[in-house]
């Protein structure tokens, strides 16, 4: 804690208590396909409490990359503490506690040599509610590749900024005022702001915590498309209340239910014909 | 809920009557002190050395003394209270933060006599032994445990400040992987600055208008004060030590005028407080 404010290096350990289980041939107890050959990033057995209270229970699951998957379940179920295992979000909650693996290429991202501001870069995150900074349009795009020493030159970063803003469709919005404060734009905009903010660092994976739900359908809309289009280049995951919304931006998805990964599969697969109960009482509308 | 006209009228007498209160005081001050806006006096109160015996009633010294004590305690709480703010409600050691906070919280409460007490049987004669001359009464001594007198109310005030910061821009700095030292750099510190300008202000206001710790530290020479070790008087120390002459003599009028001067030291700080809250409103950073 004391360190990690003036040094880059992270100290909190929350390294895996288990045996690593990469190799762990046993299926876990989801039904569908969680486990791929091939992953961009893969969690294995993975447990989170806050405090004595237990709020996800052995996850296992391998996400590919250039694709979406989407994240449903009902309220409090665990996707939003899930999302925030992938990039160590849960360290800045005090009586937070991980253990289980999750890998990144292969690395596992909670050894304790892990430079978190850098697994930071490489894992960004968008939140439900757009949160601008107070600066200007530029400023906002600018300011992760400056911290990160992405950008030198001022013509590097307004180059960065151009791109940034351009992937985020939100270039042709804001060409003529990117002086003027982040705050001052619509919902929507601030969000593909937020967005364009995220993809400035280039990371390689997306993490989206139900980014349309202050949104209405037409800025929403344009979020979805968006998401479609950066897909090519990122690996996305999305949490979502909306059913309609997984099934138009997602590939695959994944259930879960108080704290357990009931099932994963692709959209299609999950959304026609769900393997599980309880998944099927969900998309059906039965509960939650 | 709109309030009950008789409650209504209740507050609003209240509110007449307190700040009535404080317009009485500056007209009781001006009034008795009114001989002294004759003939020019009022200029040379600035102009002439404290020579009462000769007729002189300069009170330049203890402005001086008031300015230079009261800043040198700002320069040194400073640093200090900013630090105690960043550990308490930044870094936040889990046992440590909660500790200092108390203990902060706590010393808020001690009467400033207590302070000067403390002052004069440990850090006088520290400093007259460590640096071997004077009697261990001057500027730094006075300085030293007024900015222990301030630092709490500083820190209180950077506190809350910090803690105001919207929870969604701490989380997208954390996203975007700032360390905790970009954050507070980028993030916090720019958009607390009206906060720290305002504890600090309070602070100031605070040192100014402290009488025990400077009558019992600085000395109380008639003398603006040149160095750190030589012995002051501030104004408000000159009011104590001349309350005791008699009520006619024009020496006990003097102190109208630094009470005067207190008021208004201390009214141009309410203002510019008042100030920084209005720039407060549409701001970016
Ligand atoms: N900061 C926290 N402190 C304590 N418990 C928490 C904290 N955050 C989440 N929890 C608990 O963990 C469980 C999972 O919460 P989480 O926020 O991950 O759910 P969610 O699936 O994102 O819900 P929602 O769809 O409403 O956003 C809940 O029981 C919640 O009470
Ligand atoms: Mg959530």
């Amino acid at each position: 804690m004391f360190l990690s404010f003036i040094s880059r290096q992270p100290v909190k350990n929350t390294t895996a208590k288990k045996p690593s289980p990469g190799t762990d041939p046993a299926r876990p107890a989801t039904a569908g396909e969680p486990l791929l050959e091939k992953s961009r990033l893969s969690c294995r057995h993975l447990d989170v409490f806050y405090g004595a209270k237990q709020a996800l229970h052995d996850i296992s699951i391998d996400f590919s990359g250039n694709q979406v998957t989407s994240l449903i379940g009902p309220s409090g179920c665990g996707k939003s503490t899930f999302l925030r295992c992938l990039n160590r979000m849960n360290e800045t909650i005090d009586i937070c506690r991980v253990s289980g693996e999750i890998k990144l290429d292969g690395e596992d991202i909670n050894r304790p040599e892990v430079d978190v501001v850098l697994l930071r870069a490489r894992v960004g995150m968008v939140f439900q509610k757009p949160n601008p900074f107070p600066k200007s349009i530029r400023e906002n795009v600018a300011y992760g590749p400056r911290i990160h020493g992405l950008a030198r030159h001022r013509d590097e970063i307004d180059m960065i900024v151009e791109t940034s803003l351009t992937r985020a469709g939100l270039w042709d919005e804001v060409k003529d005022r990117l002086d003027e404060p982040g705050t001052g734009l619509s919902g929507g905009q601030q969000q593909r702001l937020c967005i364009a903010r995220t993809i400035a660092v280039s990371p390689e994976v997306i993490l989206m915590d139900e980014p349309c739900s202050a949104l209405d359908p037409i800025a929403t809309a344009r979020i979805e498309d968006l998401i479609g289009e950066l897909k090519e280049n990122f690996t996305i995951i999305i949490v979502t209340h909306s059913m309609q919304q997984a099934s138009r931006v997602s590939q695959r998805t994944a259930f879960f239910h108080l704290g357990h990964l009931v099932e994963v599969g692709s959209t299609e697969a999950v959304f026609t014909t769900p393997r599980h109960h309880l998944t099927e009482e969900y998309i059906t509308g039965r509960f939650g | 809920m709109k309030p009950a006209p008789a409650a209504e009228k209740l507050f609003f007498g209240a509110a007449l009557f307190s700040a009535s209160i404080s317009l009485f005081i500056l007209l009781f001050m001006v009034v008795l002190g009114l001989p002294l806006f004759k003939d020019g006096f009022f200029l040379r109160l600035f102009t002439d050395p404290w020579r009462p015996d000769h007729g002189l009633y300069g009170i330049s010294a203890m402005i001086a003394g008031t300015l230079g004590v009261s800043f040198l305690a700002l320069v040194l709480a400073l640093p200090l209270s900013l630090g105690c703010a960043i550990l308490i409600s930044i870094i936040r050691p889990p046992v440590f933060g909660r500790l200092l906070e108390k203990t902060v919280q706590f010393m808020t409460g001690i009467p400033t006599v207590v302070l000067g007490f403390v002052g004069v049987f440990l850090l006088v004669p520290f400093i007259r032994e460590q640096f071997g001359h004077g009697s261990g009464r001057c500027l730094l001594t006075a300085a030293l445990v007024l900015a222990v007198l301030i630092a709490p109310t500083m820190i209180l005030f950077f506190c809350d400040s910090f803690s105001r910061i919207p929870a969604s821009w701490l989380r997208a700095a954390d996203a975007l992987g700032c360390t905790p030292m970009e954050k507070f750099r980028h993030v916090i510190l720019p958009n607390s600055l009206q906060g720290l300008a305002g504890g600090t202000i309070l602070a100031m206001g605070r040192a100014v208008g402290d009488t025990m710790i400077a009558l019992m530290l600085a000395g109380n020479a008639v003398a603006a004060p040149h160095a750190l070790l030589d012995p002051a008087r501030t104004l408000t120390a000159h009011i104590a030590l001349v309350v005791a002459a008699d009520f006619d003599s024009l020496e006990f009028k003097i102190i109208f005028a630094c009470g005067l001067l207190l008021y208004a030291i201390t009214l141009a700080m309410t203002l510019l407080i008042r100030g920084l809250d209005r720039g407060n409103g549409g701001r970016t950073w």
